[in-house]
């Protein structure tokens, strides 16, 4: 089943197309990468899916409800981590959790005993009852990825959810992303860090002055693009990318 | 100085953008106002330089002097939130403190930016005491000096604000500073206006000294010397406050930004709560907890108590109070509505411009953002309207006022309240950058005097209203009295005449700010459901 469907997905600010064309599916319980340069439109993108964005051209559809057209119900499917996380510093992560699931309806009982298990996964039960404008940069990104899970939504999409994380809690975040994979939740993962794509994903999408240069497993790429056996998506990110640039 | 040319030029550019994205139209239309404005301004002071002669514009040109100062250290400590955050929140501070750039030069630029809170109260003391220069026929140096002076006042007073922000965030700990600092100097201007009640009955009859005051501005040797040693204390505190710069801003900014984490209080949970609509209920508790713990709502939710208390201080014993309760009762009736106005305006305004880009989580939810207005208008609402009903009700009882006259000063609050904070709230939402960095910059400065204007425009209507209910239904009070007193002035007429259409027009008035509330609310929830961020 389809849970991530982009159609023709475009949007231009002025004279500049920052995404163009775009068409991705990404099946449920399916880990993908969004990859790209600085500039590329990886954010833009997922803005459109989340529907902070209007798109010029295409759809976008979670869960296989269009974004725009079934607002609702497309926004109740999804969880979502801004690049910067989007908190209210005068709350406590506790407070903040609570707001969230009160945001997704869920009961006040309900939202707090997942909350309890969300903050010891990722170890900020200690913090939970300080204000969160005492959150360093981690801890910022920890209790945004504790909002995104809170309401266990079938589609997560993630920007860059590893960002100034210790490499404790990268690891532990990393294991309970596949965890969810595993249990059919889809995660659709926008980052830099080439590793982190190849060693997690299950296909990943290249992306390069709005437009998708490239969409497979790490495997199906390197067959495409070269003759070497071992070559890592770092060379085939940059070849990819490059050969794009001098285009 | 090139130094302080290279760090202060990107303002400069960034004022250069602004003025030049402004519609060339609308910039020719505010230099001929201010042109004719300026014009008419000296043909006006001008014309009625008598009024500034003998006793009494020496008394007027002495009391500009000392007032004029005191006025504008007050401003300046009212200002102290924007000092504070100048000096240790900029994000310019980062880029500086790290530069090669000398310490002197990133003084001088912190004093350039926190002075506006001293230069805008100098403008108009300036302009007062040009208009004494030209009653007394003064030189040019008299204006040469006048500026020196002015410009030592400001430097002294901003210096002055720097050095003890900066001693004090030396010397308490950053968390106390952040949440208690800016309430404890925002309540200073109390202090003043009581402190200076003394003081201005003991000033306003010294007659010889108001001559000597006077004497001394128009006389340019006198003046010279008074401008040179206003200069020369300035220079001093400057220095002074430059040394406590140099000694204390480093571990004080360290301290201030690095703030150790703050466990809030944390309660049992409530046996009982509101029963408030389902979907309402998280954005309503995140509004509570954030004016709670925001130092800057809660003052603004004393503004009732410290309003009456300024109010009731100064009136004396129980004769007055006799004498003057038919008058009180009017000027509360025009003041409450107008000011609960303008409090809407800091307190409301200040519940959409907080959301910021968070507002892409509240887009990103499968919620509302009628339920988010709506939760945001009904926190607001409720906070606002009890303090004001309670101490309303309070002045009311203690200034043995009828029961009616409680009544319909808690109503025109209550009714003031209900208009004007989903006026603001819509109008904000409508309006608001929510992606500026500058909270203060998210509601642009032409939408805040469009909901000053519509205020005073309400508030008048919300007073006529009243007024008329009173002249119809309450003709044997001494409220009564008072008005007939007005009966001259036409629409004083027309609210004491029995014409059907004068309760047909205030009703009108009504029903159409209704209707607009309802279409501005509208649109506003559009907005938010459409806004890309």
């Amino acid at each position: 089943m389809t849970m991530i469907e982009l159609a023709g997905l475009g949007k231009n600010f002025g004279a500049l197309w920052a995404v163009k064309d775009l068409d991705l599916a990404v099946n449920a319980g399916e880990l993908f990468g969004f990859l790209g340069p600085n500039g590329a439109g990886k954010t833009t993108t997922i803005r459109l899916m989340v529907g902070l964005l209007r798109p010029t051209t295409g759809t976008a559809a979670i869960a296989g409800h269009d974004i725009q057209q079934e607002s609702l119900a497309a926004r109740r499917s999804l969880g979502y981590l801004a690049q910067t996380p989007l908190l209210y510093d005068r709350l406590t992560g506790r407070e903040f959790l609570r707001f969230i699931g009160g945001l997704y309806d869920l009961p006040d009982g309900e939202s707090d005993a997942r909350a309890r298990d969300l903050l010891a996964l990722m170890e900020l039960d200690a913090k939970a009852d300080d204000l969160i404008e005492s959150y360093s940069g981690g801890m910022r990104h920890k209790i945004g990825l504790c909002a995104a899970l809170l309401h266990r939504p079938p589609v997560l999409i993630l920007d860059e959810p590893l960002v100034g994380m210790d490499p404790a809690s990268s690891r532990r975040i990393k294991d309970a992303l596949l965890g969810l994979r595993d249990g059919g939740t889809t995660i659709f993962l926008s980052t830099h860090m080439l590793e982190i794509a190849e060693q997690l994903c299950d296909r990943v999408a290249i992306l390069d002055h709005g437009q998708l240069i490239a969409v497979g497993t790490v495997p199906e790429l390197r067959a495409a693009l070269t003759s070497q056996a071992g070559a890592s998506l770092e060379s085939l990110f940059l070849q990819l990318t490059q050969t794009e640039t001098q285009d | 100085m090139l130094t302080f040319w290279k760090v202060v030029r990107p303002t400069c550019w960034m004022l250069d953008r602004r003025v030049r994205a402004i519609d060339r139209r609308i910039v020719i239309g505010v230099v001929i106002v201010l042109g004719l404005g300026g014009q008419w301004l000296y043909g006006a002071l001008r014309g009625r330089e008598s009024l500034l002669a003998g006793d009494r514009g020496d008394a007027i040109a002495a009391l500009t002097v000392v007032f004029g100062g005191l006025f504008i250290l007050l401003l300046a400590f009212v200002n102290v939130s924007s000092v504070l955050y100048r000096l240790y929140l900029a994000p310019d501070l980062d880029l500086l403190m790290v530069a090669p750039i000398p310490r002197c030069v990133v003084f001088a630029v912190k004093l350039v930016q926190c002075s506006p809170g001293a230069v805008l109260p100098a403008i108009p003391i300036g302009i007062a005491l040009a208009w004494f220069g030209l009653a007394r026929d003064a030189g040019w140096a008299y204006y040469v000096l006048l500026a020196l002076l002015l410009l030592a006042m400001v430097v002294f007073v901003t210096s002055t604000v720097m050095g003890a922000i900066l001693l004090i965030t030396r010397t308490i700990p950053a968390a106390r500073i952040r949440t208690w600092i800016p309430v404890i100097l925002a309540l200073v201007p109390l202090v003043f206006v009581f402190g200076q009640q003394r003081f201005t009955a003991w000033f306003s009859g010294q007659a010889d000294l108001h001559g000597t005051i006077a004497r001394a501005l128009v006389d340019e040797g006198d003046l010279a010397w008074i401008a040179g040693g206003g200069v020369a204390l300035a220079a001093a505190v400057c220095l002074a406050a430059y040394h406590v710069f140099n000694r204390a801003f480093a571990e004080g900014w360290n301290r201030y930004r690095e703030v150790a984490p703050v466990p809030a209080r944390r309660r049992a949970a409530p046996a009982w709560t509101p029963p408030l609509p389902a979907r309402l209920r998280p954005v309503m508790a995140k509004e509570w907890l954030e004016i709670r713990r925001d130092p800057h709502s809660l003052l603004n939710l004393l503004q009732p108590a410290i309003l009456v208390v300024l109010f009731l201080a100064p009136l004396g014993g129980r004769d007055a109070v006799d004498l003057l309760r038919p008058i009180f009762f009017w000027f509360m009736l025009i003041f409450v509505p107008w000011f609960i106005g303008v409090a809407a305006l800091g307190f409301a305004v200040t519940a959409i411009i907080r959301e910021g880009p968070n507002l892409a989580l509240l887009r990103v939810a499968p919620t509302s953002m009628s339920a988010v207005l709506r939760g945001k208008l009904y926190t607001t609402w409720g906070a606002m309207v009890i303090p004001w009903t309670v101490v309303l009700a309070a002045t009311g009882v203690l200034l043995r006022f009828a029961w009616w006259q409680i009544a319909l000063l808690l109503a025109a609050a209550t009714v003031s309240l209900a208009s004007m904070t989903p006026l603001t709230i819509g109008l904000g939402a409508l309006r608001a950058d929510f992606t500026a960095r500058d909270v203060v910059k998210r509601i642009p400065t032409g939408a805040r005097y469009v909901m000053i204007a519509l205020n005073a425009l309400y508030a008048g209507w919300l007073f006529a209203t009243v007024a008329w209910l009173i002249a119809h239904g309450f003709r044997e009070s001494d409220s009564f009295k008072v008005i007939e007193v007005f009966q001259g002035l036409p629409p004083v007429r027309a609210l004491l005449s029995d014409a059907a259409w004068v309760p047909l027009l205030l009703a009108a008035g009504h029903v159409l700010v209704d209707v607009g509330l309802v279409r501005l609310w509208a649109a506003a929830v559009r907005r938010l459901e459409r806004i890309e961020i």
